[in-house]
């Protein structure tokens, strides 16, 4: 029986071979869902639209010389750019600049031995430690910036360099947080070898964890650069002089001014955004390598 | 210098003892394996080793220096990970550069060195590569030739070959008894829970199991004379088949009942029966290889008649489960006639190679030597003798 039942099995194989593969019909849409589609469409173009609006303003605007409120054809020109990246309003953007550089600096480099020693190290009330730190990555700033403008004025810290740690601070507790669970994944296999092969702590650190917890890292520091760099509220209240107070500042002060000049506030807004979008656009490079941890450890 | 000595050491995890009271002596230049089921302590054993745990309690020795309380970095040991544990960022050239350049070894020979290496393990035309763009058996060679470049005294490795396809498996195996070969006054500690491994590989091996050593001998010792039933089953592929039996020790006649025959023990087995076997039940420990079809080997006990339930095929033999009411015990038969699942055969045991073991202690009742030599086995009161004293 199971010989007989061999021979049409081997018959089959043979047929199926010889033959050229049969494809059947197409898929196609229905009438239904062509039309559901097309509504969806529609309905998130719309929207897309009506975001898309301020941006389309922004840009025609900082091109126009006569620019108004109203979203127009520009009568072209970089004048509105010129005017914006001359003296003081170009001195507020550099002042922007000192501030987001030095917030990121100082709250990445703690930030990296923090997490570290959040990953690996035995801590007593690690896990409440590390609750507390998600809740005041939570805390409003509002309710922040009055007591500390109290102790600021105090101390005689009003002024950018204090504000520049400040804001380090309040985008601390989130960047810990980010970087812990990237280092979370550095497996401890590779530290440990490295270990046993004599390397100090620093050099653990330097040569394998903060490499390989790169892309974390990197995505904890543009979020405190984009912290510091956007903050309005902070130096409004905790820098006090003029010569120092950042971009943002310079363009609420476009809005205090008897006659609004949209051309420039358009402009100067668009100014005021390249640093981030040329930070993005260098470190997409890096996201998109993503984790380097392939073939490194196994099992 | 090389050799190593674990006293009374203990790694105890959250009030649990991981690893009891761990006495052993491993030689310069040996290859020693510890070997167990996951969970027995001997990861654990390596990593103290290693400088990776401390010992809760106890001192581990290197030559005549108590490195318990070195660090890992200072005491000249390299080890494999199971995972490799490759530096992902770095490419080979830079792998096995990483350990000469944090110590600041001099640079002026470090290139000639990794060519050395590399060109010894066949991966020199891979060190531009980086690890992700490694087939498992490169990696685990970088992995060797990372542990290699510090010319080391001890070397250490944790289960390397676990994460490799068998061809590959076997291949590795030999390679590294090679090289083991070759650095002769290395000492080799190496951990595995595949008895196979353990065999092949070690001059020398150690069975863990919960934490306790209970054997360290020499591969062949270890599976001719398991001292429990634990290192019995342990040892040896397929595992010892271990029956409930009685000793009768009669006159000057030691019989085995066991499988429900009788069966007179040879003199030579009788002669190394340790001196602690009693008249009553014991644990009857038969081989696979030491069960046949009857007349098949020269030696063989009393048959009994069995049916063959399994048959599961090697190639070169042909291992059955075969089924004596509810007892199951596994038999090698041969390939001719091919035997047939639901068969009834009889099958007879090898009774010169019978292990006894006891029932309470589960060690084992067979001495190594016959320390009972001066007794013959035909006076009854020699035997009385030894058994009351």
């Amino acid at each position: 029986m199971s010989d007989v039942h061999g021979m049409l099995m081997s018959a089959d194989d043979v047929a199926e071979m010889t033959s050229d593969p049969v494809m059947p019909p197409a898929n196609r849409e229905t009438q239904r869902t062509k039309v559901r589609s097309a509504t969806l469409h529609l309905v998130l173009g719309a929207l897309g639209v009506i975001f898309l609006a301020p941006m389309l303003w922004l840009f025609l605007a900082s091109i126009d010389k006569n620019a108004s409120w109203g979203v127009e054809w520009p009568h072209f020109s970089l004048i509105n750019f010129k005017h914006v990246l001359t003296g003081s309003l170009l001195h507020s953007l550099w002042n922007s600049v000192v501030l987001a550089v030095i917030s990121t600096a100082i709250a990445s480099i703690t930030g990296v031995f923090a997490a570290y020693s959040l990953s690996r190290r035995r801590i007593p009330f690690k896990g409440p430690l590390l609750l507390f730190i998600i809740f005041s990555s939570g805390v409003p700033l509002a309710i922040m910036v009055i007591p500390v403008y109290e102790i600021f004025s105090r101390f005689g810290f009003l002024s950018i360099l204090p504000t520049a740690v400040f804001l380090s601070v309040t985008s601390l507790p989130f960047e810990v947080y980010l970087m812990k669970n990237f280092i979370d994944a550095v497996p401890i296999d590779l530290e440990e070898a490295a270990r046993m092969e004599r390397a100090s702590t620093f050099q653990v650190l330097r040569r394998v964890v903060i490499p390989l917890a790169m892309p974390g890292i990197a995505a904890a520091s543009i979020f405190g650069f984009v912290n510091a760099w956007g903050s309005f509220i902070v130096p409004l209240i905790l820098i006090s002089p003029a010569n120092q107070q950042p971009a943002p500042i310079a363009i609420y002060t476009f809005l205090t001014l008897p006659k609004a000049e949209f051309g420039n506030i358009a402009a100067y807004s668009l100014v005021f955004c390249v640093p981030v979008f040329i930070l993005y656009a260098v470190s997409s490079r890096l996201f998109r390598e993503g984790f380097v941890l392939g073939g490194g450890v196994k099992g | 210098m090389n050799e190593i000595r674990f006293e009374h050491v203990w790694k105890m995890f959250e009030g649990n003892a991981v690893v009891s009271d761990l006495n052993l002596d491993i030689r310069e230049g040996e290859f020693l394996v510890l070997v167990g089921p996951s969970g027995c302590g001997k990861t654990t054993s390596l990593r103290m080793l290693a400088g990776l745990e401390r010992p809760s309690h106890g001192r581990i020795w290197m030559g005549d220096k108590d490195v318990t309380d070195v660090a890992t970095g200072q005491r000249d040991i390299s080890m494999v990970f199971q995972s490799y544990a490759l530096y992902p960022n770095m490419n080979v050239y830079k792998n096995l550069a990483f350990g000469p350049k944090v110590r600041k070894e001099p640079r002026s020979t470090l290139q000639q060195r990794i060519h050395e290496v590399a060109d010894m393990l066949g991966i020199r035309h891979l060190l531009d590569r980086s690890p992700a763009a490694l087939s498992g058996g490169q990696r685990q060679r970088v992995a060797l030739g990372r542990a290699l470049i510090r010319e080391p005294q001890v070397f250490l490795m944790d289960e390397p070959l676990s994460n490799l396809d068998a061809a590959l498996r076997v291949q590795m195996r030999a390679e590294l008894i090679r090289l083991h070969q070759r650095l002769e006054s290395t000492t080799t500690v190496y951990v595995t829970h595949d008895q196979v491994e353990a065999l092949t590989m070690g001059d020398r091996v150690a069975v863990l199991k919960d934490g306790v050593l209970l054997q360290v001998d020499a591969a062949n010792d270890l599976y001719e004379y398991p001292g429990s039933v634990f290192v019995g089953e342990f040892i040896g592929s397929p595992k010892m088949n271990v029956v409930p039996g009685t000793l009768q020790i009669d006159g000057g006649q030691i019989v085995v009942e066991c499988l429900g025959v009788r069966c007179d023990v040879s003199r030579e087995l009788a002669g190394r029966l340790s001196a602690t076997a009693t008249n009553g039940p014991v644990l009857v420990g038969i081989r696979p290889h030491d069960l046949h079809l009857n007349g098949e080997a020269p030696s063989d006990g009393p048959a009994v008649q069995v049916l063959i339930d399994i048959c599961e095929h090697t190639g070169t033999e042909i291992f059955a489960t075969v089924e004596l009411g509810d007892t199951k015990l596994i038999a090698r038969l041969p390939r001719s006639p091919m035997p047939q699942a639901g068969q009834a055969v009889e099958v007879a045991f090898n009774k010169e190679r019978l292990h006894l073991f006891d029932t309470t202690t589960r060690e084992s009742l067979i001495e190594r030597q016959a320390k009972r030599e001066h007794i013959s086995v035909g006076s009854p009161e020699a035997v009385l003798d030894a058994q009351s004293s």
